[in-house]
C-alpha cells in the first residue's frame, strides 16, 4: 500500500473584478476498491458564503461554492491524503493478463445490463462511428479474447498517436484526433472511450493523477503532476478494469482517480459562472508526493 | 329530440363529416350531439350575419389587447395575432369526468415515473422499461439525479395533447411538461367568448375556469411553505408564447422574470429589484429544462440562474416544474406505461396514449411496416420531427430505415392517430375541422386539480395530419358544461381566503429600465409627429417659406439625422416617408414600435386601455387609409390618450416615477434640441412660430402677446416660464421632483439624480436675465448646451444606478486542458 499526498491548486486572475461566482469542483478523489481517502480538504480563497458538496449522478463528489464578495483573484486549493493498494489484476506496463471472453460476448453482456448504458452512447467529446471502429479493427478481431483486445488498442494508440503536449484543446474532437494523430491524455483517452464504444463495447472515461519522477528507477510517467486521464474498459466477469493509453501501461500503484464520466464533459475539475471579471488567466499546480513508508499508520 | 343537420337551419346545412372519423357536433347519422342543442339554436336565432359581425369582434379585442403568438419563420419571426374561433367545442360533464380521472391518474403515474427515475431506478433495473428509452433520452438531467427524496412530488404541472379516435375515445397524442404552453390562451379565449356571446355563455352553464388558477396558485404558495413571493420565469419577449406569460403572471399576481433579473446568494433565490435583493419562494418555470442553470445544465445559457439548482436542493425556493422532467416528453414511454401503471398503481390506466412500437424491440418487423405509420424520435427538437412514412419516397423511406437500424432505441413508430373534428365558422357557415385538444392538471395536496377546459387547436386545412399554432391553426375554448351554473370565482376577488401578491411594490430592475423607456419613446414619437404635422400643414396651405422649411427640415434631423428634401414636393414625401417607413430609424412607425418593444416586458404593468391605444397605431399606419395630415393627427391623439391612460390608471408607485422621468427626460432634450436648432441664432418672425407650434405653446402666447412675434418673448414662454407645462423649466422641477423620490441605492451615495436636476433648476435660474436679448445668443446657446449636458448625465446616472442589473455572465472552465496534461 501506498499513500499519496497529492496538492491541486487552481488559480485564475482576472483582468476586472468579479462580482460574484458560482462554481463546481471535482477534485476529491473518490473511494473505489484499491484507493481510500484519508484525509481530503478543499480550501477557496477568498471565503465562500455559501458551500455544499453532493455525490453526482456517477458517484463522484462534487463540491458547490458561492463566492460573494467582490474579487480579481480566485484560489482554489484541494489537498487530499489517499491510500492506494496494489491492484490484484493485471496492471503495469506488461500486465499479465487471465483469460477472458471473446470480446463480442463481452458486447453482447454489455446489452443485457443496464447500468453500463451510459458508457455505450455517444457524448460531447466522444463520437462514434466506423472511422473508430475501423481504426481498432486490427486489435478487435473476430473472437479475441476482450482483456486483450483492450490491451492491444492501449497499445495501438499509445504507438499511433503522437503525445504533443499544447495540440489539442477542450473542442478537439476524436475526429480530429484521429485525423491529426496527437494529442495528449485527455485526447487518447476519448479516442479510446469512441473506439470501444463504437464497438459496442462499455467504456468510461477516469481523471485523475499520476506520480511522477520517481527516484528508485521507476520510468518517468507522462501527464505527471497535473490532472492526468485514462479509461476503464466493462465486462460481465471483473467489472472495470482501467487502461492508460498514454503511458502504455494498466495502472499499478501509481494513478489517483479522482473521478468517473462519461467524457471530460461529466469530470471537469473545476466549472463556474462568473459575473464580471473580463478575461481570466488560468494557473493548475499538482503536486503528487509519497509519504515516507515508516509515517504510515498501516 | 335530436334533429338531422339538413333538415334545418342554414348555419350548418353544408356541413358535412367525412365518413370516418368522429365528430364533435354530429352522430354518425348526421343527429346532433343533443349536448350541442341549446347552442345551435342559440346561434341559430343570432343568425350568419350577427355571428360574423361577433367574429370580426373578436378579432377586433384581439388585436387592441395585443393577444399574439410569435410565429418563426423564413422572415425571422413575426407577431401573430392569436386566432380564436367564435364556435366553442363542447363536452358534456360525464365524459368530462372520465377524461378528468384519466388525466389525474397519467399525471399521478408520470410523477411516480418521475420520482425513480431520478432516483433508484427500480422500474429500468426490475425491468419494466428499457435503459435506452430514459438514458439514451435528451431530457434524461443527470443532474437532476437526486434532487429531492423520492417521497417528494416531482411533477407539479402537466398538459396533455388529446385526440378523439373514431370510437369516440380520446387518446394522448403528447405529455408536455417541460413548461406547458396554452393554459394563459385557454383563459384569454374564455374571457374573449363570454364577452362575445355573453347571454349564450350564460345560459350553456359551463364550467369556470379561475378555480383551477386558484389551484395552481394554492399549490405554490403551499410547496413554498406559503410563501408567497412567486415569479413566472419567461424566457423573454421574443418567447412565442411571451403573451400568455405576460397575462398568466398577471392573472396569477406573480413576478414576470427574467433570468438576468435573478441572482442566487446564500443557496436562495432573489429578484433584483429597485430596493435591492428580494427573496424569491416560488417559481413557474417557462424556460426549458437546460437554460434553468448555467452552472449545472447548459453552460451558456442566459436565460436561467446560477445556482438555482443548489437553491433548489437546498429547499429554498420551489420551481415548478422542477429540471429534468422532460424526459417523460417521451413517446418511447407509451408502450410500457399500462403495464407500469399496474406496476405502480395497481391499476388499469385509464387514458391511453396513441398506439405506438419502440423500434429498440422487434426492429425488423416494424421496418417491415413502416410505409403506414408515423416515426418519432423519442427526444423530440426542432430538427428531429415525427415523420409520415406514407409520405415518402421509396427512397426517403429507406434513409430513414437505416437510420432507425443505426440507433432503434431513439425511435418509435405510431399508428396514424385519426382527429375529430369540430365545426369552424368560415365567414357564413360551419365547416368541420380536425382537432387536438390541451388539457391542463396541477398538482393539488396528494393528487392533481384538471382544469375544466383546455386549448382546442383546429387545422384552417381540412386535410391536415397535424396540428399546431406554429403550423396556422386556430384556436377555440372549450366548455364543459355542468348540469346548474356555477359561482362566479375569480382570484382578484378571493382577498379574503388567499393574500394577494401585491407585485407593484417590488419592481424588478429591468421592469424600471423599459418604463424608463416607454416614457421616453412615447415622449420622441410624439415629438416628432408634431414636426410632421408642422410641416403638413404648411405644405397643404401652400406656404412658400424657405426659411421655415429650412428650420423643420433641421427640426426633423434631430430626430433622423441628415435629410436631403431641399423643395416642397420632396419635403412632402420625406414627411410621408417619416410617418409610416419602419425601416427609416427614427420614423414614426419605427419609434412606435420602439415604444411596444419596450411595453412588452412590461405588459402586466400598464393598463389593458393603455395598452390597447398602442396597439392601435400601428394597423392604422399601415393601413394607410388617412391622408398623411389625418395619419398624423390620429397618433397623436392616440399618444395623448396613451399618456392619459398612463397618468389615470397606473399606481403612482416607482414604476410610474420611471415612466415620468423617461418622458419628462426626453422632451427637454428634444426641446433644447429644438431651440437650439430654430432660435438660438437670430431667426425671422415666422421660423419664430415654429417651437410655438411644436410644443403646443402657439396658443398660450398668442394669448399673452396677440400678434407680436417677438424672441424674448418667445425664449421666455419656451424656456423660463415655470408655468408652461412645455417650458424647459417646468420640466426641470419635475425632474427635480421626481428624482428626489428615486429609491435609495447602496452605491450611489445621496441621490446624484436629484444633485444634477437641482443643478440644471439653479442653472436656468441664474441664467433668466441674462440671455434673453438676441445680443446674448452666444450665451443662450451655451446655457441650451449646458442643460443638455446635465440631461445627458442625469439619464447616464440613472442608468448605471438603477438599470444596470445585468453584468456580463461567462463560464469559467479549468483552463485548456493543455495546461493540465
Amino acid at each position: 500500500m501506498v499513500r499519496y499526498h497529492i496538492t491541486h491548486r487552481t488559480t485564475y486572475q482576472y483582468a476586472s473584478q468579479v462580482s460574484h461566482c458560482h462554481n463546481e469542483a471535482q477534485i476529491t478523489p473518490r473511494r473505489t476498491a484499491t484507493q481510500t481517502p484519508i484525509d481530503t480538504r478543499i480550501t477557496v480563497s477568498p471565503r465562500p458564503a455559501m458551500t455544499s458538496a453532493r455525490d453526482d449522478y456517477f458517484g463522484n463528489r462534487v463540491f458547490y461554492f458561492a463566492v460573494q464578495e467582490a474579487h480579481q483573484m480566485l484560489e482554489i486549493l484541494s489537498e487530499n491524503v489517499i491510500d492506494i493498494m496494489e491492484p490484484s489484476g493485471p496492471s503495469g506496463r506488461e500486465p499479465v493478463l487471465p483469460s477472458s471472453m471473446p470480446w463480442e460476448e463481452v458486447r453482447a453482456a454489455a446489452n443485457r445490463t443496464w447500468d453500463v448504458r451510459d458508457f455505450l452512447m455517444e457524448a460531447s467529446h466522444v463520437a462514434t462511428g466506423p472511422d473508430f471502429a475501423d481504426f481498432a479493427s486490427d486489435c478487435f478481431t473476430p473472437g479475441r479474447p476482450f482483456l486483450e483486445a483492450v490491451w492491444a488498442l492501449n497499445l495501438k494508440i499509445n504507438n499511433e498517436i503522437a503525445y504533443v503536449p499544447g495540440s489539442t484543446n477542450v473542442s478537439t474532437s476524436t475526429f480530429d484526433v484521429l485525423r491529426e494523430r496527437r494529442g495528449v491524455c485527455q485526447d487518447f483517452t476519448h479516442l479510446a472511450l469512441a473506439c470501444m464504444r463504437s464497438l459496442g463495447l462499455p467504456a468510461r472515461y477516469v481523471s485523475g493523477y499520476i506520480e511522477s519522477n520517481r527516484s528508485g528507477g521507476r520510468p518517468h510517467l507522462q501527464g505527471a503532476d497535473a490532472s492526468h486521464a485514462w479509461f476503464g474498459a466493462w465486462n460481465p466477469e471483473i467489472g472495470w478494469l482501467d487502461f492508460d493509453p498514454t503511458n502504455k501501461s494498466m495502472p499499478y500503484d501509481q494513478h489517483i482517480t479522482v473521478s468517473y464520466g462519461r467524457d471530460y464533459a461529466d469530470i471537469s475539475p473545476l466549472r463556474g459562472i462568473v459575473f464580471g471579471g473580463g478575461k481570466s488567466v488560468c494557473r493548475v499546480e499538482v503536486s503528487v508526493q509519497r509519504q515516507v513508508a515508516s509515517m504510515s499508520n498501516s | 329530440m335530436a334533429s338531422r343537420v339538413e333538415e334545418r337551419n342554414t348555419l350548418l346545412s353544408s356541413y358535412r363529416t367525412g365518413s370516418s372519423g368522429w365528430d364533435e357536433l354530429v352522430d354518425g347519422s348526421g343527429r346532433i350531439r343533443p349536448h350541442w342543442d341549446f347552442l345551435i339554436q342559440s346561434l341559430e336565432s343570432v343568425g350568419p350575419a350577427q355571428l360574423s359581425f361577433r367574429q370580426s369582434e373578436i378579432r377586433r379585442f384581439i388585436r387592441e389587447n395585443g393577444v399574439t403568438y410569435n410565429v418563426f419563420d423564413s422572415s425571422g419571426g413575426r407577431e401573430r395575432e392569436w386566432p380564436l374561433d367564435i364556435m366553442p367545442v363542447l363536452m358534456d360533464s360525464r365524459e368530462w369526468a372520465e377524461i378528468e380521472r384519466g388525466l389525474i391518474q397519467r399525471a399521478e403515474l408520470l410523477d411516480l415515473i418521475l420520482r425513480d427515475l431520478y432516483g433508484p431506478r427500480r422500474l429500468i433495473a426490475e425491468g419494466h422499461l428499457p435503459a435506452e428509452v430514459i438514458i439514451e433520452h435528451g431530457g434524461f438531467l443527470r443532474a437532476s439525479n437526486g434532487l429531492f427524496p423520492p417521497d417528494k412530488r416531482f411533477l407539479h404541472f402537466y398538459a396533455a395533447d388529446l385526440a378523439r379516435g373514431p370510437d369516440g375515445k380520446f387518446l394522448v397524442i403528447s405529455d408536455r411538461v417541460q413548461s406547458p404552453s396554452g393554459a394563459g390562451y385557454a383563459l384569454e379565449n374564455r374571457i374573449v367568448l363570454s364577452r362575445t356571446l355573453p347571454s349564450i355563455y350564460r345560459d350553456s352553464h359551463v364550467h369556470r375556469l379561475a378555480l383551477f388558477f386558484r389551484s395552481l396558485r394554492n399549490h405554490m404558495s403551499s410547496m413554498t411553505g406559503g410563501g408567497n413571493r412567486l415569479a413566472l420565469l419567461t424566457p423573454g419577449p421574443e418567447n412565442e408564447t411571451y403573451f400568455e406569460q405576460a397575462f398568466l403572471a398577471n392573472y396569477l399576481g406573480f413576478n414576470l422574470v427574467r433570468g438576468a433579473d435573478l441572482t442566487v446568494r446564500d443557496g436562495r433565490v432573489f429578484l433584483k429589484t429597485l430596493n435591492g435583493l428580494r427573496q424569491v419562494d416560488g417559481i413557474l418555470r417557462r424556460v426549458d429544462d437546460v437554460y434553468a442553470d448555467p452552472l449545472e445544465l447548459k453552460g451558456d445559457s442566459l436565460l436561467g440562474a446560477a445556482g438555482l439548482m443548489y437553491a433548489m436542493r437546498a429547499g429554498s425556493v420551489s420551481v415548478i416544474n422542477p429540471p429534468g422532467v422532460a424526459v417523460i416528453e417521451n413517446p418511447g414511454l407509451y408502450p410500457f406505461l399500462p403495464a407500469i401503471c399496474k406496476h405502480l398503481l395497481g391499476q388499469d390506466l385509464r387514458l391511453e396514449s396513441a398506439r405506438t412500437m419502440w423500434c429498440g424491440r422487434d426492429t425488423e418487423s416494424i421496418l417491415g411496416r413502416l410505409h403506414d405509420l408515423v416515426v418519432k424520435p423519442i427526444s423530440s427538437n426542432w430538427e428531429n420531427r415525427a415523420v409520415n412514412c406514407r409520405e415518402l419516397s421509396k427512397g426517403e423511406l429507406d434513409v430513414l430505415k437505416s437510420r432507425i437500424r443505426s440507433t432503434p432505441w431513439s425511435f418509435v413508430a405510431q399508428e396514424v392517430v385519426s382527429l375529430s373534428s369540430a365545426p369552424l365558422w368560415m365567414e357564413d357557415h360551419f365547416e368541420p375541422r380536425k382537432m387536438v385538444v390541451r388539457s391542463y392538471a396541477c398538482a393539488r395536496d396528494d393528487s392533481f386539480a384538471v382544469m375544466p377546459g383546455g386549448l382546442v387547436r383546429v387545422s384552417p386545412d381540412p386535410d391536415a395530419f397535424v396540428v399546431t399554432s406554429q403550423r396556422g391553426g386556430v384556436s377555440k375554448d372549450l366548455w364543459i358544461l355542468a348540469s346548474e351554473p356555477e359561482k362566479q370565482v375569480s382570484l382578484i376577488s378571493s382577498v379574503g381566503e388567499t393574500p394577494l401578491v401585491r407585485s407593484s411594490g417590488e419592481i424588478p430592475s429591468s421592469v424600471a429600465d423599459n418604463l424608463f423607456w416607454v416614457g421616453r419613446y412615447a415622449e420622441r414619437t410624439e415629438g416628432l409627429a408634431r414636426i410632421l404635422r408642422e410641416i403638413l400643414l404648411r405644405l397643404a396651405e401652400f406656404q412658400r417659406d424657405d426659411e421655415g422649411f429650412a428650420a423643420l427640415l433641421a427640426a426633423l434631423e434631430i430626430h433622423v439625422g441628415p435629410m436631403d428634401a431641399r423643395d416642397s414636393a420632396g419635403m412632402e414625401k420625406a414627411a410621408t416617408r417619416l410617418l409610416v417607413d419602419a425601416a427609416v430609424t427614427g420614423s414614426v412607425r419605427w419609434d412606435v414600435r420602439a415604444l411596444i418593444t419596450a411595453g412588452r416586458g412590461l405588459r402586466e404593468r400598464l393598463s389593458e386601455d393603455a395598452w390597447r391605444t398602442l396597439n392601435r397605431i400601428e394597423p392604422d399606419l399601415e393601413k394607410g387609409e388617412l391622408s398623411p395630415i389625418d395619419s398624423v393627427e390620429n397618433v397623436l391623439l392616440y399618444l395623448s390618450s396613451f399618456s392619459g391612460f398612463v397618468a389615470e390608471s397606473m399606481t403612482r408607485g416607482q414604476g410610474h416615477r420611471f415612466l415620468e422621468l423617461g418622458r419628462r427626460i426626453e422632451r427637454t432634450l428634444l426641446s433644447l434640441d429644438l431651440l437650439l436648432q430654430v432660435i438660438a441664432g437670430e431667426p425671422s418672425e415666422s421660423v419664430l412660430e415654429l417651437p410655438l407650434r411644436i410644443q403646443n405653446s402657439y396658443m398660450t402666447y398668442r394669448r399673452r402677446y396677440k400678434t407680436k412675434m417677438d424672441r424674448a418673448a418667445v425664449i421666455d414662454l419656451l424656456v423660463f416660464d415655470e408655468s408652461n407645462p412645455r417650458s424647459v423649466a417646468h420640466q426641470l422641477l419635475r425632474l427635480e421632483e421626481l428624482t428626489r423620490g428615486l429609491p435609495d441605492h447602496k452605491e450611489a451615495g445621496r441621490n446624484p439624480e436629484s444633485r444634477i436636476a437641482r443643478q440644471g433648476v439653479a442653472l436656468l435660474r441664474l441664467a433668466e436675465e441674462t440671455v434673453r436679448t438676441p445680443a446674448e445668443a452666444p450665451a443662450f446657446r451655451e446655457l441650451l448646451i449646458r442643460e443638455k449636458t446635465y440631461l445627458r448625465e442625469l439619464s447616464d446616472t440613472m442608468t448605471t444606478h438603477y438599470f444596470r442589473y445585468v453584468e456580463t455572465q461567462q463560464r469559467l472552465e479549468a483552463g485548456e486542458w493543455s495546461v493540465t496534461t
